[in-house]
């Protein structure tokens, strides 16, 4: 083939800019630290990180969720269990009034008035807030369930809305206890123990009615704080799930989008001297001797 | 035996050829960089022999060389390599205009960045989900607001930028028809000049060369193939259709697109009714592919996605209830991805996030919009509002990819022939010098012949007759 001046020329220039282009791209890649920098440099790979993307924002949300969620549930179990203190004291000082050696004033003043008090703090752990809600008042959360001037007869102002928390796709999980159904029959028990505990003549039917009741309550209490806590252990399975599917999807999104750097720069380096063996022959191509230089 | 005369003719006349042959040398060496130009040698050959005088038969045998002379100029070039050459040439120009739009469209799109429209979306959807976690969170309402208005200005900002690229390639078809039309006004002058050199004998070698250029851009600018007849006139044709044809050039020209105002179609200007211009390839076509077809589909995609989100969320807002009881509120007001923007009424406070009136635990309608993330929707076949874009997204990275790898293909393949039409027909120099030796060695040679003869001459004239003087 003849090979003519221009034709070299033009050949050198279209490799130097050929090589220079792959140094480009190869720079921009480790700059960026990407395998791809468009969609069109591998559409289907692009396609997969861009639906990994997503998913790993949509966990960030159900992470919040959970977190959100243990805080409430754990705000509730606090409250049963100083439901099931106070429940305790009840029965305890029920008990004592039982017996018989104590003196009616005593038991009219002393016990009663302290039932009366445990009746408060009941109502105030009904009223109980988290972050500004309250957590017994079903969906009405700005709403004070339980009015503090008790007892003339519990009024709840609350409704039995049930909080749902979705922490997954299709997972959703009870949030709250509505408060009616906790308070009211531990309310009523503690007012019955204390009517029987101030009634004038001694009347151990009566207290041991209350006290049975309280007992029994025990039980509805144990009952819900074990239901908390399996919703509990449900959030926290959920956030187990979630923590583990976040980090295999970063390490897939980070296998199909992040560059393996070694090989970029290894590459970059053997672009570099290919693009100086361009430039030394290029140099030669262009500014090359031609015959004129030698004829005489 | 031959005369003086006839000995200093044929010296002169080898003097004349070399002359000449050093000057079409440096005719080449001239144009060593010009583009297009293709180098010309001088054909020699013997002049006509004169037969032998009766006066000097026997003296020798055969006939008398008259000397050298050029007898044409000749050019180097590979007719049937400009053919296929402008063919692909055509095609690589067909792709790498549709590439460098479309490279321009997905860097508009950005979707592999931050600012990517499935992140908005995800953002978007996320706000949701965090006010389900938290309905009567003020904080949480203001952010998901922040991520509606940012969603539906993404909308916005691409559907503008895609408008102005559509319009940008309108200019850009506009000034390519007014080079087409230039370029074949200049053919249709080359074609007189040359059927008027050639008619008269002559090689109108340079004007071919010039001719042979703007044959080539217009191949690559509107796939226009050419045939030489034989008075030397191209035969220029678009697609069927005759735009150049001896010395007349037909007109391009545009006019607006029914139904698509600002942009502008190719017609021929005569003709009535003008006909749209079928274009077989090149430059101007894939301009207009990725205007009409590529562009437009883009931006129903996203109109498509805006329209469908919008029906979606204003729907089941529209039922729910703000914590003010706020209720039938629609999120986003507008139509498309042009018009779409966040309900200027809502606040924080009337953000619609409970199913029902005053209950501001209640999270039932933020929970429906969050879940609407995961949700196949009829109106846009089947697909989650993000999966769809993202199939969009996808669609267009295959296009791109495509129209990349096929316009490297093509060029290369366009290298490789234009490679073989410049070795053919390009100057080399080394080969210019060692003919300017030959050519200079000859022309030396030749004049030394002429020295020779005026010495003869001036023997004769200055030295005879002086016997006993």
């Amino acid at each position: 083939m003849r090979v003519t001046h221009q034709g070299m020329i033009n050949n050198a220039i279209q490799h130097m800019a050929s090589n220079k282009e792959s140094i480009a791209r190869l720079q921009n890649k480790i700059a960026a630290g990407k395998q791809n920098l468009a969609p069109s440099d591998d559409p289907v790979a692009t396609s997969q990180s861009l639906s990994m993307r997503s998913t790993l924002v949509n966990l960030q949300a159900y992470r919040n969720t959970t977190d959100l969620a243990r805080d409430w549930m754990d705000a509730t179990d606090f409250s049963l269990s100083q439901l099931q203190t106070a429940n305790l004291r009840a029965i305890n000082l029920v008990t004592r009034g039982l017996n018989d050696t104590m003196g009616s004033d005593e038991r009219m003043f002393s016990l009663a008035t302290e039932i009366d008090a445990i009746i408060a703090q009941v109502v105030q752990i009904g009223n109980t807030s988290h972050k500004g809600e309250y957590i017994f008042a079903g969906y009405q959360i700005h709403t004070q369930p339980f009015p503090a001037d008790y007892p003339a007869s519990l009024t709840y102002n609350g409704d039995n809305g049930v909080l749902q928390r979705s922490v997954g796709p299709g997972q959703n999980v009870t949030l709250n206890i509505p408060g009616e159904n906790i308070l009211r029959p531990l309310v009523e028990g503690l007012v019955a123990a204390r009517d029987a505990l101030r009634a004038v003549s001694y009347n151990p039917n009566a207290l041991q009615t209350a006290l049975e009741d309280l007992q029994s309550y025990l039980d509805t209490l144990e009952s819900q704080r074990t239901t908390v806590g399996a919703r509990i252990r449900q959030v926290q399975a959920a956030a187990d799930g979630i923590e583990k599917t976040d980090i295999e999807l970063k390490s897939l999104l980070s296998k199909k989008e992040d560059l393996n750097y070694a090989e970029a720069i290894s590459l970059l380096r053997g672009q570099e001297a290919t693009y100086q063996a361009v430039m030394e022959v290029s140099g030669r191509a262009i500014s090359a001797l031609s015959l004129f230089d030698y004829l005489r | 035996m031959p005369g003086i005369s006839s000995g200093i003719h044929i010296a002169l006349q080898a003097v004349l050829a070399h002359a000449q042959t050093i000057e079409i040398i440096e005719h080449n060496v001239a144009n060593a960089n010009t583009p297009g130009y293709r180098r010309q040698s001088a054909l020699l050959e013997t002049t006509v022999p004169s037969p032998i005088l009766a006066a000097h038969k026997g003296s020798g045998a055969g006939m008398r060389g008259g000397g050298v002379k050029v007898a044409e100029i000749q050019r180097f070039n590979l007719e049937f390599f400009d053919g296929r050459f402008r063919s692909v040439s055509s095609s690589t120009q067909y792709w790498e205009a549709r590439r460098d739009i479309l490279l321009q469209v997905e860097a508009t799109l950005a979707e592999t960045s931050q600012d990517g429209l499935l992140t908005r979306l995800d953002q978007f959807w996320n706000g949701w989900q965090n006010l389900a976690s938290d309905p009567a969170n003020l904080s949480q309402r203001v952010v998901l607001l922040e991520d509606a208005r940012v969603l539906a200005e993404s909308f916005n900002r691409r559907w503008n930028q895609l408008q102005q690229i559509r319009s940008d390639q309108n200019q850009a078809v506009i000034s390519q028809v007014d080079q087409i039309n230039a370029y074949a006004g200049e053919v249709a002058r080359l074609n007189r000049e040359i059927s008027r050199v050639l008619s008269v004998g002559e090689q109108p070698n340079d004007l071919l060369d010039r001719r042979d250029v703007l044959l080539d851009r217009l191949a690559g600018l509107s796939g226009a193939v050419s045939h030489v007849g034989r008075n030397g006139e191209a035969l220029v044709s678009i697609g069927g259709q005759v735009l150049v044809v001896g010395v007349e050039a037909l007109r391009l020209t545009t006019r607006p697109k029914a139904g698509d105002p600002p942009m502008v179609e190719v017609v021929w200007q005569d003709g009535s009714p003008p006909q749209v211009v079928n274009l077989p390839n090149g430059s101007l076509k894939g301009i207009l592919e990725v205007r009409d077809s590529v562009i437009p589909g883009q931006i129903g995609g996203l109109n498509q996605l805006s329209a469908e989100l919008m029906a979606q969320v204003n729907a089941l807002h529209a039922s729910g209830y703000g914590l003010n009881n706020a209720n039938g509120l629609p999120l986003f007001v507008g139509t498309d991805a042009s018009s779409m923007r966040l309900n200027s009424v809502l606040d924080a406070a009337s953000l619609a996030a409970s199913s029902a009136a005053s209950q501001p635990g209640n999270n039932g309608l933020a929970s429906a919009i969050a879940a609407l993330r995961n949700q196949r929707l009829a109106g846009i076949g089947n697909a989650t509002l993000n999966d769809f874009y993202n199939g969009q997204v996808t669609a267009f990275g295959v296009m791109t990819q495509n129209a990349n790898q096929n316009s490297a293909t093509h060029a290369l393949v366009a290298k490789a022939l234009n490679d073989q039409r410049e070795s053919v027909g390009g100057v080399s120099l080394d080969e210019e010098a060692a003919n300017l030796a030959k050519a200079q060695r000859a022309y030396q040679a030749a004049a030394r012949v002429l020295t020779a003869y005026d010495e003869m001459l001036d023997r004769i004239i200055n030295g005879m007759g002086l016997v006993g003087r």
